[in-house]
């Protein structure tokens, strides 16, 4: 077959689902309706620990429209699904009286609208025998796990490198507790056709909301369907089958009807995980030239009583520095808390504001340019295994990302650059990415038209999937992209991994590529005219001893002022440099870095769940006080792609989800010293501190 | 959420909607730009029976000249005020806040009287107005009145309107000569309510000492707070830094601000006084100059 057409990869092609999302026509789950469709409306606890000592749900029952009240009195016995890469299925609603924190399920109501659901759930009457909420990590009553998930690293010998450093940093870090906040309130709408269950839902990884139902039911997991075409945003938060999943199910069972549960966006605060907050010890040791000798970090952070995600705040390979001696230990805390889960580069984005701001206080120690000490200290091989890394593209995001910032043209003492009355600083902070890939399939097929439709169960959840495939299979296949269609977010389909930790991309391109070339194989052997043609194809992750995967990298710059007076804080310009791997489609791939530097931004600047201190329910609960950056908080922001394909898969893809978030708070933070004089350890980076 | 049902009136003249408001009193909530109600409604934090919706009425959607200053009428919406080239021309106080007012969007709806009516403390027009010393014009079938601004606003989301009132405009007088104007504000995110704002009317006298002095703070009490210790410390002086900086520190001291989630008290307090002497600054530089 001849090529034709013009390379699509790589090329910046408009979203091809753009069209039907501005028209509101593309299928959220919330837009799922059934004829007979019932709504569910759901009674949250309202104390942080202790038990159900009474349940009156008569009124409820008795209020218009309503089909049937759940408590843990009168639910059906659930399992708990089966264990995942991230760790255990949550704890499944509703199958007993102990509260383990404010905002967990106590009852499901199911009524014919969604406004006689939400009217009678207010009828619901608890009475709770209440006991003292444990909800601060330093609380002796605190059940602490040391190295939960079993990541604790030593390398030669932290502690005597520490003491025997001719320089020192020692720093303690805090980062709040986060949530998520997607735009589209998460949904799941249940149908049971006998012991067939279908449910569309707000997940990235249908194929786990899958196994976590079959699990909680007891039933195989043919027997679920879960559809996703289209969820409104989910930065992680959809990657666990959370408890309103299964309530959905549960009620639909219930009532004998289909049942949509919309969660309210106070419900999101509670039943989506988020970020936990961590409380960081870091201590590095370096010689007077700069090359570290010693990392030690240190991690703490709050898992729910009963549930806990598999978690890993110091970063894996101490962010890939070289250094001889290292140490990284994880502390998970039991405290009355909402689950925890994943939210923008989980783990991640915690432990490299910590790592990031103290090379800063290292460099300032030193009086060494921030750059130069990273320069000085990048991890030519994988310090964890010695393996030579796939790529080397971080020196040329500190290069390119330093040379379109203008970073030498600062002057490096702090206080010394000013606007008129505002202090201006520069800061910069790198960024190395795990790399991450999971088993993937999918199918290519030829229809006698002449169009193709590709098909995997994957998720695009706003990051352009759709459309990346779309380029793709129309340049193996030599077709316009119009004569390509898509398939997503439906277990019917071929399975593929979570839209998560990075590594959809490189998951679903490889398996597209092998599923289009095992098409065309059969093509050219000879087919019979006037049917479809099929093919699946699968990926893997490699298996190899030679070479480490680098991950994606890169490199944040960021210029602020700061009123010393107002203590007011602006970020004005921000650039970042990216290597991620080979760029299927750099207008949607920079839309994703620009996404993830406004969250990162949030995180910098304005971000917390707040609880309250004596009963641990969540204050701000809400936008209005959850204050997530708006466009006018927003700078400019440079968004550069270095490198090139990552050998170590054919397609050469890294993934650019989380890793343009990473970087973004360290840079901020070290640009506020700079500007300043004053070392902000805590995120936000609260304005008041500024005084 | 949406609303709880209520019964929509859509009267044509001022005449109507006050019989309706006289008709329904409690029951009833007025509708202008409903940038602040409709909220309210979808929340069901407000859920009145009757909703009489003024935007049909005629003759209150243009500010207009009266004698010895401007009438702004119930329905002119807050950008028109913003870019009018006289009221920028007449009191650059209005633009000055207007242009932190929430975000374009909101300002080309919401009207300069809904947000006087709605009475938030923490919200700009009715600093600016206490500031400005503004005058209410009131309306209802038992007949007219005027309230002064200090007056009307009372408490949290409370003004002195009785139940079948309704405010169809707002008169500011012309400002003396050697009056100038000054307002600042600060709030972390763009477009949000103020942590603190402060107001600023001063007239000098001929020997450039402080003749009057109005000085107004939000988001610091239950209403819009003149600092008439600051404006005491003003009085009879030249606005010279000194001058400014005992000011400051007098605002400082006579707020009593709460704390919350967003800001401590103590925070509030302090801005208030680097927000001050920031609108004296830039007042006393002005009138140097003139």
């Amino acid at each position: 077959m001849t090529r034709t057409l013009a390379p699509l990869v790589g090329a910046a092609l408009d979203r091809v689902d753009g069209a039907r999302k501005v028209a509101g026509a593309a299928p959220y789950p919330n837009d799922v309706r059934y004829p007979d469709l019932a709504y569910a409306a759901l009674v949250r606890a309202t104390i942080s620990a202790g038990r159900v000592s009474g349940i009156e749900t008569e009124g409820a029952e008795g209020a218009p429209g309503v089909l049937t009240v759940i408590t843990h009195l009168t639910a059906p016995r659930l399992s708990r699904g089966p264990a995942t890469s991230i760790g255990p299925q949550p704890t499944p609603p509703l199958q007993g009286d102990r509260v383990d924190y404010d905002g967990q399920y106590l009852a499901v109501v199911v009524a014919g609208t969604r406004e006689q659901a939400v009217a009678a759930a207010d009828l619901v009457e608890v009475r709770y025998e209440v006991d003292e909420p444990v909800l601060r990590t330093e609380d002796p009553r605190a059940e602490r796990e040391e190295n939960p998930w079993h990541f604790d690293t030593t390398r030669g010998d932290p502690a005597g490198a520490l003491r025997t450093a001719e320089v020192r940093v020692d720093s303690t870090y805090t980062t709040p507790h986060l949530t998520n906040n997607p735009l589209g309130p998460f949904t799941t709408v249940a149908r049971w056709d006998g012991d067939d269950l279908t449910v569309h839902d707000s997940t990235q990884h249908t194929a786990n909301t899958r196994s976590a139902l079959a699990g909680v039911f007891g039933i195989p997991e043919e027997r679920v369907r879960v559809l996703a075409p289209f969820v409104g945003g989910g930065f992680g938060a959809g990657l666990r089958s959370w408890p309103h999943v299964t309530v959905a199910a549960m009620a639909a069972r219930v009532v004998g009807r289909p049942v949509a549960l919309e969660l309210t966006r106070p419900e999101m605060f509670t039943g989506t995980g988020g970020r936990p907050s961590t409380v960081q010890r870091i201590r590095l040791g370096s010689t007077v030239d700069g090359r570290l000798v010693a990392i030690d970090h240190h991690a703490e952070y709050p898992a729910a009583m009963d549930d806990a995600v598999r978690y890993r705040v110091t970063p894996r390979g101490a962010g890939a520095y070289a250094c001889p001696n290292f140490a990284a230990r994880d502390v998970q805390v039991r405290l009355n808390v909402p689950p925890t889960g994943h939210m923008r580069a989980p783990g991640t984005a915690e432990g490299l504001f910590a790592l990031e701001c103290a090379l800063d206080e290292l460099a300032f120690r030193l009086d060494i340019d921030p750059v130069d000490l990273r320069l000085r200290n990048v991890a030519e091989v994988d310090p964890e295994n010695g393996r030579p890394w796939t790529t080397t593209g971080l020196r040329e995001c500190y290069r390119v990302g330093a040379e379109r910032f203008g970073w030498y043209g600062r002057s490096p003492a702090p206080c010394s650059m000013r606007d008129g009355h505002r202090m201006v600083g520069y800061g910069m902070a790198g960024v190395t990415f795990g790399w991450t890939m999971m088993p993937c399939r999918a199918a290519a097929t030829l229809h006698p038209d002449g169009t193709a439709t590709i098909a995997t169960s994957a998720t695009d959840i706003g990051t352009g999937t759709y459309t990346i495939l779309t380029q793709l299979a129309a340049d193996l296949l030599d077709l316009p992209p119009d004569w390509v269609r898509v398939e997503l977010g439906d277990t019917r389909l071929p399975k593929a991994p979570a839209a998560g930790g990075s590594g959809l991309t490189a998951a679903v391109t490889n398996a597209v590529q092998d599923a289009c070339r095992n098409l065309l194989e059969i093509v050219r052997n000879g087919h019979p005219r006037g049917t479809d043609v099929r093919a699946e194809g699968a990926s893997a992750p490699p298996e190899r001893e030679d070479v480490a995967p680098s991950g994606a990298f890169a490199a944040v710059f960021a210029e602020v002022r700061v009123d010393p007076d107002l203590g007011e804080l602006r970020v004005v310009r921000l650039v970042t440099a990216v290597d991620g791997g080979r760029i299927m489609n750099p207008k949607l791939a920079a839309s994703q870095i620009i996404g993830g530097t406004v969250g990162g931004l949030g995180m910098a600047l304005m971000e917390r769940t707040t609880p309250d201190p004596g009963s641990g329910r969540i204050m701000n609960a809400n936008l209005g006080d959850y204050l997530v950056p708006v466009h006018a908080d927003v700078p400019d922001v440079d968004v550069l792609f270095v490198g090139g394909p990552d050998p170590l898969t054919p397609m050469g893809v890294k993934g650019v989800g989380e890793v343009g978030v990473v970087g973004v708070a360290p840079a901020v933070a070290n640009a506020v010293h700079h500007a300043t004089g004053r070392r902000l350890r805590a995120l936000p980076l609260t304005v008041e501190n500024l005084l | 959420m949406k609303p709880r049902p209520f019964t929509y009136l859509a009267p044509t003249s001022v005449d109507e909607a006050l019989a309706a408001l006289a008709e329904h009193s409690f029951d009833a909530k007025v509708l202008a730009g409903g940038q602040s109600l409709a909220p309210l409604l979808n929340f069901r934090m407000a859920s009145p029976e009757y909703l009489i919706d003024i935007n049909d009425v005629a003759g209150l959607d243009r500010v207009r000249r009266v004698d010895g200053g401007w009438h702004i009428p119930a329905l002119v919406r807050q950008r028109t005020v913003e870019r009018s080239p006289e009221l920028r021309a007449a009191f650059p106080l209005l633009p000055a806040a207007l242009e932190q007012v929430a975000h374009p969007q909101i300002r080309n709806r919401g009207t300069v009287c809904g947000s006087l009516a709605h009475a938030d403390p923490a919200a700009e027009l009715p600093t600016v107005m206490t500031a400005l010393d503004a005058t209410m014009r009131v309306a209802s079938v038992r007949g007219e009145r005027e309230v002064p601004a200090e007056e009307f606003f009372q408490f949290h989301f409370t003004t002195s309107l009785e139940d079948d009132e309704l405010l169809v405009g707002v008169t500011v007088d012309d400002l003396p000569p050697a009056t100038s104007t000054g307002f600042a504000e600060f709030a972390p995110r763009h477009g949000d309510f103020a942590l603190a704002a402060v107001a600023g009317v001063v007239t000098r006298a001929s020997d450039g000492a402080v003749g009057a002095v109005r000085l107004v703070a939000s988001g610091v009490a239950a209403r819009p707070q003149r600092l008439t210790a600051a404006e005491k410390v003003l009085l009879g002086q030249r606005p010279t830094p000194d001058v400014v900086g005992a000011a400051e520190r007098a605002a400082r001291g006579e707020v009593d601000p709460t704390g919350d989630i967003h800001a401590s008290a103590d925070y509030r307090r302090h801005l208030v006084g680097v927000l001050a002497r920031r609108v004296l600054t830039t007042i006393a530089e002005e009138g140097d100059h003139a």
